[in-house]
């Protein structure tokens, strides 16, 4: 029998028994005034009939309305005082059990990202600079993550499954964790940066002798085919290439003739580069050739043809770029961890005695031997 | 107005019983302090288990030990298994058993003995047990089989196997000659979800006793099967039988499935719950 019905009948029943009381109280009953209730009830049976029935009829439509929501609700149980996770053949686990297991397989991993964050934001103040540059960064964030969405839609990914896949990344589980995430990339870009800055004399001379960092301007010229290209494509290339052996400046045929509408109202500007950028590798052997202010010879890409002109940056002008410090960051695989580290002693991290544990942590963090 | 208050308190606590992310009791107990930021055992349990999987994974690998404690416990046949399965281990790992084991995620020889070879052996124990159970049903259901199978390219050369086969040649021999050798021409068991062509599966489906079949031709990919049975009844091979689903996916999952619905596993915690449904439905049994 459904839910519906056993209300509909429960109601029947008592109105039933409460009737066969009251007429069973008004015969029985010695007493000379027979009860007021009993009497009212009876000279109104109807009336109480169609209340019952009307009642009965809520209750059922409020049961309908709500057994989803209460049938997907799960019971919650204590055992001890201590919080059940789960239940299997008659045993218990609670919370404190199932943190013990949890903790073998993943807590320093958790107390790693707990103190990850916790030094993270101590380390860098909040300052309105720094509130104004989280407040863009979230603004370029979604807009980037909505462009992605856009672009990939036709494989079934959605502004949702793109943030989620970015958020997982940083170890948030929510969306409505984006504030948190933008904050720790924010923070984290200024904490490494600072570091570097201070220790850029550590890292700088190995760094560009292996990395060759530079800043490259180009022009191209596109084509569908560089390797055949049409009378257009040929005639638009000659006539940059007679514009330059006229003397006219690369800035000013970057502006008059460069196709690269990424670049070409900004001189031409690609901005940092190095021997682990992703260029075509005709474009990066060319341009990690060139000396300051030196030009390349045309070469060619999958886009068109190129000519690269390096330009000269020093360190301050290197130090303009976020991927100048990425590139550094990246070319030291336990840097970042130092970089933590060094920061949580500023911090004076105190594991309280749990030598074990700041063991656990210092071996996660690939400091163990240090 | 009192009463109306009352009755929405009550409400609230009623809906507090519900839904529940659970907490650890000692949540405040503080593990690191930073100048003006302290790191809490709270605060660790928030991020395990918030990681997905992990928290799904720990209660499945928690509650299947439970199951295999009390189903099957630890009996001298099941250490005897794992004693030879770790010895196995140790000897094709011995240029470096440590590596071997950081590689496989335990921290000594004590963990992966009791975490795979016992769990291993304790499974394998717990899937015959099952099986043992509820052999009937499964012989109804599934229709376990003995029989061999040959794949052919040809028709002509399936009707000269079929002929010869007849004339009293092994199917072995018969095989080599001219099979593909696509299916073992070694009796096999073979039951309805086998990995076999629906032809020959509704052949095997449809046999009560020890025969030979025609050629069975697939039409449709231009293939040819001679199936020979030599035991059309499962029951009276149970050993064999077991002993083969034993170490069949379908079937030790199935068994893992009817234990923990027998167990009443249930879960208490909405993270962990909608975890374990998001990615372990069957799980959920509730």
């Amino acid at each position: 029998m459904s839910v519906e019905y056993q209300i509909l009948l429960g109601f029947a029943v008592l109105f039933a028994a409460v009737y066969l009381v009251v007429f069973a109280v008004l015969k029985f009953s010695k007493a000379k005034k027979k009860p007021k209730l009993a009497k009212s009830l009876a000279a109104h049976w109807f009336f109480a009939l169609i209340s019952t029935a009307f009642v009965a009829i809520v209750a059922m439509f409020a049961y309908t309305q709500t057994k989803d929501l209460f049938a997907n609700l799960l019971p919650s149980k204590q055992d001890g005082g201590k919080d059940v996770v789960f239940e299997i053949g008659g045993e218990n686990v609670t919370t404190d059990e199932f943190y013990t297991e949890l903790y073998k397989y993943y807590g320093d991993y958790s107390v790693y990202i707990n103190l990850k964050r916790a030094i993270i934001d101590g380390s860098v103040e909040s300052t309105t600079e720094l509130k104004d540059l989280i407040k863009t960064k979230k603004t370029e964030t979604i807009a980037y993550w909505n462009q992605l969405a856009t672009a990939y839609a036709q494989y079934g990914y959605t502004y949702d499954t793109i943030a989620k896949y970015y958020l997982n990344q940083s170890d948030y589980y929510s969306i409505d964790e984006l504030d948190a995430y933008i904050t720790e990339l924010v923070k984290t870009d200024k904490m490494n940066f600072a570091y570097l800055d201070a220790h850029m004399d550590e890292y700088l001379t190995a760094f560009t002798t292996d990395k060759k960092p530079r800043v490259v301007s180009h022009i191209l010229i596109a084509m569908d085919d560089p390797k055949k290209p049409t009378a257009d494509e040929a005639a638009r290339l000659q006539a940059v290439k007679d514009a330059l052996a006229g003397g006219m400046s690369f800035k000013d045929a970057v502006v008059k003739y460069s196709e690269d509408s990424q670049t070409n109202q900004k001189e031409g500007l690609l901005g940092y580069m190095d021997k682990d950028t992703s260029y075509q590798a005709d474009f990066l052997a060319a341009a990690l050739a060139l000396n300051e202010g030196e030009t390349s010879a045309w070469i060619t890409t999958s886009y068109g043809y190129h000519l690269i002109q390096r330009q000269t940056a020093d360190l301050t002008a290197l130090k303009t770029y976020d991927e100048f410090y990425y590139a550094i960051l990246n070319a030291n695989a336990k840097l970042p961890m130092k970089i933590l580290w060094a920061n949580a002693e500023l911090l004076h991290v105190n594991f309280n005695g749990n030598t074990e544990l700041e063991a656990a942590i210092k071996k996660y963090l690939g400091l163990d031997g240090e | 107005m009192k009463k109306l208050i009352v009755l929405v308190l009550a409400s609230f606590m009623l809906v507090g019983c519900y839904d529940k992310t659970t907490s650890i009791s000692d949540k405040d107990t503080v593990l690191i302090t930073l100048d003006n930021k302290t790191i809490t055992k709270g605060d660790v349990y928030n991020v395990m288990g918030k990681v997905e999987p992990y928290p799904a994974v720990v209660v499945l690998t928690l509650s299947k030990k439970m199951i295999l404690a009390k189903e099957v416990g630890t009996t001298a046949e099941i250490t005897a298994a794992a004693d030879a399965a770790l010895a196995a281990w140790l000897e094709t790992n011995k240029a470096d058993v440590q590596k071997a084991l950081d590689d496989a995620g335990y921290k000594d020889e004590d963990a992966i003995y009791n975490d795979k070879f016992i769990v291993e052996a304790q499974s394998n124990s717990l899937v015959s047990k099952y099986l043992n159970t509820t052999f009937s049903t499964i012989v109804s259901t599934y229709k376990p089989v003995k029989a061999r199978v040959m794949e052919i390219e040809k028709k002509a050369d399936a009707t000269l196997a079929l002929a010869a086969i007849k004339a009293g040649d092994s199917f072995a021999t018969v095989a080599t000659k001219y099979g593909n050798k696509q299916y073992s021409s070694d009796l096999e068991i073979y039951y309805t979800g086998s990995d076999l062509p629906d032809l020959v599966l509704t052949f095997l489906k449809g046999v009560t006793l020890p025969t030979l079949s025609d050629v069975i031709e697939d039409t449709d990919n231009s293939l040819y099967y001679i199936v020979q049975v030599s035991v059309a009844d499962g029951n009276a091979m149970k050993e064999e039988v077991i002993t083969s689903f034993t170490k069949n996916a379908t079937f030790v999952e199935m068994a893992l499935m009817g234990y923990y619905e027998s167990n009443g596993f249930k879960i208490y915690d909405r993270t962990v719950y909608d975890m374990i449904k998001t990615n372990y439905p069957d799980y959920i049994v509730q």
